[in-house]
């Protein structure tokens, strides 16, 4: 019976191994909101199952009640953003590895959890590329491992070999990241379709309220010199200047306008302009970063077009960093389009009629700007989250000459086209307003940006400035813009407690900011271009060379261990080396003469350190005509040994040199 | 691979016999089974979805994956590769009772995990979770009629370390099983527990009587020490005994009785005289006879007898 026994309990082992990284997995999982509530639900109660053996019908029931719980719930997702359909199926794959661990508990397809959670990993790894994650999903990939050799009892007693199996994966892996030739995309999977929120290019009222419900980070800003007042932190995204069916547009920036060379030498002109902003962007899936305006950025790839807007050369799927210079805004400079003056006169007929008027009683710009200023403090318009629905047709007249509240949007919307109707070139600017100040480990201070704080302002042209900057929030709802006193912002304890634990990781282990991802990224554009030859095919058989030789070394590292008397070689080895070394300074031993003698007259030579001689020629034979012990202990005797051989080696050298 | 087992043109390959079989690159096969084939299918789904939506990290643990499926392709192969597997003359099995074939593994390496099994028989496989040295193991084989016969294939795998893949071997033994006639129960669970050189464990259950204590010499069985003397004076002593059943005995084959009735009476009787340490000749009266004589090796000539036997 011994033998059954033994195999509950290597089973036993590595349900335990399962359940710690189905656990890992599961609050990654969560932590990360990627998870759909029926499933953040199912998970639960399927931990509730891991307690008890289930008979195979229950089992069956628990994964028919779960999926169709799965559907209904993707269903409802799906009808209000189709986009998230990736995000649906991934839920399906979590959902099927939870179903498949309560299987594993009851010792059904035992193996195929492991499979379910190598899939689960890799794909929540698609969402999350977070340090933190990424460590969670390294780790638990061990752990998945190591059940593997726990379930096929591959040395059970010997976890010195077992972590050499798990470490020789590792060096393989990575020269087969490095250097295998990368692969272009080759499907159109939109990334956009990776749970992305935020802002967009594209802006109707009510799009800004209901994104700022959602406290997904945005970014980190670091400032060379102090923070920014609050009503200075404007950071703009994306400039809207086509107006639309009620609908405020983008049109397409292409043409940059100021060469990088240019600013920099005017920089150099100005030193003591020399002060930064340092951004730490989570992707959001855009070509658009958010900036403060103001200079020009230290990274190639990026470029302020015409209208102020600071463009990657592809969309930011990864976490990056870049710096603004500061300097003066060069864009601002930039005449109006005829977009920024274009207004559909059949819709929002009232909103014409008195931009109009402004503009016939005004005698200049300032003016008009006063009179708006005045209309929006004097007539009652009220700052709210949720303004209720705007009318078809003039939403903007029935904003503001009906039900006068609104959020930002509204605001900066019914502002520009009040300008545009006074013949005044206006637009929106979409970006992020305020931000919560938090200090990091080294004590700096830095401005966290989440989508809370997204906002929209107006921007209207005036010859002698350029574009200016006015936002008619401020005038309805100033401890918003002066105290980034965001009075919606109800956080739930969830939220509450996520939101706190992401704040306490990036304040504590700043050594981390880039994830990992962006960490193999920077060593493959370091270690790629390492060319062996110019000749290309030459280039790929060392890469295969190198890829063969350190799977032999692996191999042979894990097939060493299985040798008869294999630590004796190693002691043998240690011993050889250290005669040898010992021989090129003239003390040879003679071909038939014991260690034991040949260290008495060593001794003799260097009284001095003649214990340590000593202690190593009684170490060996101990260790190598004795019955072999544990082997953590033979490991450890064995670094002694060495460090024996390498304290001796270093004074009759020190020693034989100061004699010659 | 029972999925071969019937083929003609699989067991030709496989027809030569012999006593020993070396593993190396000639006789292994090595393949993904049945999880390996999922774990590739999931790292490649990895490598698809890493490429595609460019996460590094998806793209690393697929690579990892793969990277695991080369090195345990080696591991999985150097299990098995060098094994050297002897058969030498079997041990007499009686009829309807289960057949245990023995194999010598010589191994200069550990090995992990080994399975062993006869193709075409439902019995258990012989598990060996580690071999170093030399072993001896017991392959079961179900259970057959009197007589004489050559084994099956041999059918030999491993997936250690992670069964990702399974490496296997065929092979034809070339010792024949000899099947000697049915055994009454009694009997049979005492033969169960001999050796296979026909000593007893437990010489003090044959009825042969203590007569003094020697010194113990090496290479005698342990049984035989008296661990009272051992515990009283510190020195090993061995018993010695003497045969109170010496008479000669000559064992003959009812002819009046049916054919295999006989031979398993007469096969109970070749047994206890075995078992008492007797002389006795067997006559199976169609020409037939087996000299007096006493031993294993008699009693094993006896009992091939009694299996080949045809009237």
């Amino acid at each position: 019976m011994p033998n059954i026994s033994s195999k509950i309990q290597k089973m036993k082992n590595y349900l335990k191994i399962i359940f710690l990284t189905y656990f890992l997995l599961s609050i990654q999982l969560i932590v990360s909101n990627n998870l759909f509530i029926i499933v953040i639900f199912f998970f639960i109660i399927n931990f509730y199952f891991l307690k008890k053996r289930k008979e195979q019908k229950v089992l069956n029931k628990i994964t028919f009640i779960e999926l169709i719980g799965w559907f209904i719930n993707t269903y409802i997702v799906l009808l209000n953003d189709i986009s998230l359909w990736f995000l649906a199926l991934c839920n399906l794959i979590w959902l099927l590895t939870s179903i498949k661990i309560i299987e594993a508990r009851n010792f059904i397809c035992v193996k195929n959890s492991v499979i379910f959670l190598f899939i689960s990993i890799g794909t929540s790894s698609l969402f999350n590329q977070n340090i933190y994650f990424n460590l969670i999903y390294l780790l638990s990939s061990f752990l998945l491992i190591y059940s593997l050799l726990i379930l096929n009892s591959f040395e059970e007693t010997r976890i010195f070999k077992q972590l050499i199996i798990l470490i020789s994966f590792i060096p393989l892996t990575f020269i087969t990241y490095i250097y295998l030739p990368k692969i272009n995309p080759w499907l159109n999977l939109n990334p956009n379709l990776i749970s992305q929120t935020g802002l967009n290019n594209k802006l109707k009222p009510g799009d800004i309220s209901s994104l700022v419900q959602n406290e997904e980070l945005v970014g980190r800003v670091f400032f060379e010199n102090e923070i920014p007042k609050p009503s200075k932190r404007y950071w703009r995204v994306f400039v809207l200047d086509r107006f639309e069916n009620n609908i405020w547009y983008e049109t397409q920036f292409n043409n940059k306008i100021y060469e990088k060379e240019d600013l920099i030498s005017v920089n150099k002109k100005n030193p003591e302009l020399n002060n930064f902003e340092n951004w730490i962007l989570e992707p959001n899936y855009k070509r658009n970063l958010p900036w403060s305006g103001e200079g020009y950025p230290n990274i190639k790839k990026l470029d302020v077009s015409s209208e102020g807007i600071l463009l990657a050369n592809e969309p930011v799927k990864k976490k990056i960093q870049y710096k603004i210079i500061k300097n003066k805004s060069y864009w601002r400079n930039n005449f109006p389009k005829l977009t920024d003056k274009n207004i559909d006169k059949g819709q929002n007929k009232l909103l014409n009629e008195i931009g109009q008027k402004w503009a016939n009683e005004s005698s200049s710009r300032e003016e008009i700007i006063s009179k708006a200023e005045y209309f929006f403090r004097n007539n009652g318009f009220k700052y709210t989250i949720s303004p209720g629905l705007m009318n078809k047709k003039n939403p903007y007249d029935d904003f503001l000459f009906k039900k006068k509240s609104g959020f930002c949007e509204h605001y900066a919307g019914s502002f520009s086209l009040l300008m545009r109707a006074a013949n005044i070139p206006s637009r929106v600017v979409v970006g992020y307003q305020g931000g919560q100040i938090l200090k990091n480990i080294n004590e700096e201070n830095y401005l966290l940006i989440d989508n809370s704080y997204a906002h929209a302002w107006s921007e209207i042209w005036l010859e002698d400035i350029g574009w200016k900057r006015i936002d008619p929030t401020e005038w309805v709802a100033r401890e918003r813009i002066h105290n980034s006193n965001l009075i919606f912002k109800k956080k739930n304890l969830f939220k509450k407690i996520s939101g706190n634990l992401r704040v306490v990781f990036y304040n504590n282990f700043p050594n981390f900011e880039i994830g990992l991802n962006n960490f193999l990224n920077q060593i493959n554009l370091k270690l790629n271009p390492i060319i062996f030859s110019k000749n290309i095919i030459i280039n790929r058989l060392v890469t295969f060379g190198l890829f063969i030789i350190s799977l032999i070394i692996s191999v042979n590292l894990i097939l060493f261990k299985n040798k008869p008397n294999h630590n004796k070689d190693i002691f043998k080895l240690s011993i050889c080396l250290y005669l040898n070394v010992l021989g090129s300074y003239k003390y040879k031993i003679k071909s038939g003469e014991t260690l034991k003698h040949f260290s008495k007259k060593l001794a003799l030579e260097f009284p001095s350190i003649s214990t340590n001689i000593f202690r190593i020629s009684n170490l060996y034979n101990n260790l190598r005509f004795n019955e072999p012990k544990a082997n953590i202990k033979i490991f450890s005797l064995l670094l002694y040994l060495l460090a024996l051989e390498i304290k001796v080696l270093i004074y009759i050298l020190f020693n034989s040199k100061t004699s010659t | 691979m029972q999925f071969v087992s019937n083929k003609k043109w699989f067991l030709k390959r496989f027809s030569r016999r012999s006593t020993s079989i070396k593993l190396g690159y000639k006789n292994l096969y090595i393949f993904p089974n049945k999880f390996g084939f999922y774990w590739i299918l999931a790292s490649l789904l990895l490598f698809i979805l890493g490429t595609n939506l460019e996460s590094n990290i998806t793209i690393l643990i697929s690579y990892l994956m793969g990277v695991i499926v080369i090195i345990n392709l080696f591991l999985t192969h150097f299990n098995l590769h060098g094994l050297e597997i002897n058969v030498r003359p079997q041990e007499i099995s009686f009829a309807e009772s289960p057949i245990r074939y023995k194999l010598i593994f010589k191994s200069k390496i550990l090995r992990n995990n080994i399975l062993l099994k006869f193709l075409n028989d439902n019995s258990t496989p012989l598990k060996i979770e580690r071999i170093q040295g030399e072993t001896s193991q017991f392959v079961n084989f179900k259970e057959k009629q009197r007589g004489v016969f050559y084994p099956e294939l041999i059918y030999g795998k491993s997936s250690s370390p992670m069964s990702l893949f399974n490496c296997w071997f065929y092979w034809r033994p070339k010792r024949k099983i000899i099947v000697a006639p049915k055994l009454n129960n009694k009997t049979n669970i005492f033969f169960n527990n001999s050796n296979i050189d026909g000593r007893s464990k437990s010489r003090d259950e044959t009825g042969d009587d203590f007569s003094y204590l020697k010194n113990y010499r090496k290479g005698e069985s342990k049984s035989s020490i008296d661990w009272k003397s051992y515990a009283r004076t510190n020195n090993l002593s061995s018993k010695e005994f003497t045969n109170s059943n010496s008479d000669i005995k000559l064992l003959k084959l009812n002819i009046d009785a049916p054919l295999e009735e006989a031979l398993q009476d007469l096969c109970y009787q070749i047994n206890k005289e075995y078992i008492n340490r007797s002389f006795y000749s067997v006559d199976l009266q169609n020409g037939i006879f087996i000299g007096i004589s006493t031993g294993y090796n008699h009693y094993r000539s006896c009992l091939i007898s009694l299996a080949k036997y045809k009237r």
